[in-house]
């Protein structure tokens, strides 16, 4: 089992170019680890999960077109997206923009109760860009993921059980010990069971049935004992 | 008049009353307009930055309605005026109370997000009479709700009360009957403050985005935030957060 700490606690775990660069090394190092079975990622401090993008660093590109070729060249999301550990978010506090988005790519979602969550993009005058438009759609129902993506309102830990965007409440003392057992629980499976049931799901759900299916029994295959 | 359209602030206020509270093609027609009205006004000073749907949702078709031949060469399918209000490119907040079956339904089904009134009730009648929904219902309501009760509201026609439509995330929040207008209002009202260019786009990346893989949808996300990068209204946004005073959206 493997621990991401996201460590800038003094900015409320903001994802800074340098913690872009820091994830994408764990991230390619969970990727590239057969040993890893699950990871559990959360922020450091008392006060948030992570605040999102760091704004003061807004900009920096030269151009426009520059920043889309750096987004290009080291896409963070696509890896995070497809990455096959399964992966637990254990959320306190602020989980906004690039932190609500960061743990929309993990499997399970533990809210702490003083947990809450937001796209709030929108108020800057652009829209979440660590694909949240599109997981956010993806694990909500559409009404509720639009009225987080348009009017950037904030959902509290309970509001967010009910929408079905995390799949337990508890109180903040408990919540690395809960998203430890949860953690415990997937990684004493057959890993390599529980990474083909993941991307069975993931992959499957954007393809037409008939192709998911197929999907399904070349990993149900390959997994089967060896007679 | 079945529909009437006015207009506060940034804000465009589509008011539905169809007589009896059953829908004709007048009405939907009525309702396409206003939507097409409301949705070309996203530039200038009477810009409209969401739009809200409130009043009668209605509780099914006249007789007369639902006779009518959909497909003849020249005439505009009787659903037409509800796929309009759901191309509206800004942000639609529908306030709902009492029934809202039929092609009420598929008319808040057309909004981007619903808020209820704690009378509000929903339901698919349409196959009990032998037809199918004809204003994009079949489609919008699996995916607003997925197909586990999409099914069980078209093939039960099963009549749902507000709090059940909040369980299974029809609908995004329950209020008392007489506050919903006031918090359908407020939510357009937020909505209408933020940038209106990354509204549009959100609803849009959403809305499109589900209909692709996630991969595809990944990238187009990214094509539109880039292309937000190079609005007035992003540098904007990011100047005033900077020195902690609220944003002065232009649209560019």
């Amino acid at each position: 089992m493997v621990w991401l700490t996201l460590d800038r606690p003094e900015r409320l775990n903001a994802v800074s170019l340098e913690m872009r660069d820091d994830l994408w090394g764990a991230l390619t190092l969970l990727r590239d680890d057969p040993t890893v079975r699950c990871a559990v990622i959360h922020g450091a401090g008392d006060r948030a999960f992570s605040a999102g993008a760091d704004i003061t660093e807004f900009g920096t590109a030269p151009t426009i077109l520059d920043a889309r070729e750096a987004r290009r060249a080291r896409d963070l999301w696509g890896v995070m997206s497809t990455l096959m550990v399964p992966l637990v978010a254990a959320v306190h506090g602020f989980a906004y923009g690039a932190g609500l988005e960061m743990s929309l790519y993990c499997d399970i979602r533990i809210a702490a109760q003083d947990a809450r969550f937001a796209l709030p993009e929108v108020t800057l005058g652009y829209i979440p860009s660590a694909g949240g438009t599109q997981t956010a759609p993806r694990h909500l129902q559409r009404s509720d993921a639009l009225r987080l993506v348009t009017s950037g309102d904030s959902l509290t830990a309970a509001e967010a059980f009910e929408a079905g965007l995390v799949h337990a409440v508890v109180p903040s003392a408990a919540l690395l010990d809960t998203a430890r057992a949860w953690a415990e629980r997937i990684a004493s499976r057959p890993q390599a069971a529980t990474r083909a049931a993941k991307r069975a799901v993931i992959e499957g759900i954007d393809l037409p049935l008939t192709e998911g299916l197929a999907l399904e029994r070349r990993l149900a295959t390959a997994l089967r004992p060896a007679s | 008049m079945s529909v009437t359209i006015t207009f506060e602030g940034a804000i465009a206020i589509i008011t539905l009353a169809p007589e009896g509270g059953r829908h004709d093609r007048a009405s939907i027609e009525a309702l396409g307009d206003a939507a097409v009205y409301a949705g070309g006004h996203i530039d200038g000073p009477e810009a409209v930055r969401a739009i809200l749907v409130t009043g009668d949702f209605g509780s099914g078709w006249t007789d007369e309605a639902l006779g009518d031949v959909d497909g003849l060469p020249g005439v505009e399918p009787l659903g037409a005026g509800v796929h309009a209000l759901a191309e509206a490119p800004q942000p639609v907040v529908a306030a709902i109370r009492g029934a809202c079956h039929g092609p009420g339904l598929e008319i808040a089904l057309a909004c981007d997000i619903r808020l209820v009134a704690a009378d509000a009730t929903f339901a698919a009648p349409e196959t009990a009479a032998g037809m199918l929904p004809r204003a994009g219902g079949s489609q919008r309501l699996a995916r607003a709700v997925g197909r586990a009760q999409a099914l069980r509201l078209l093939l039960t026609g099963d009549v749902v009360d507000a709090v059940e439509a909040r369980r299974i995330g029809l609908v995004s929040a329950v209020h008392p009957a007489l506050e919903v207008d006031g918090a359908a209002r407020a939510l357009a009202g937020r909505i209408a403050e933020r940038g209106p260019i990354a509204t549009r786009m959100g609803k849009e990346a959403v809305h499109r985005g589900a209909e692709m893989t996630l991969e595809q949808a990944l990238r187009y996300e990214t094509d539109l935030t880039i292309l937000l990068q190079s609005t007035a209204d992003r540098a904007e946004g990011v100047r005033a957060f900077a020195s902690k005073r609220p944003p002065r959206f232009t649209g560019r």
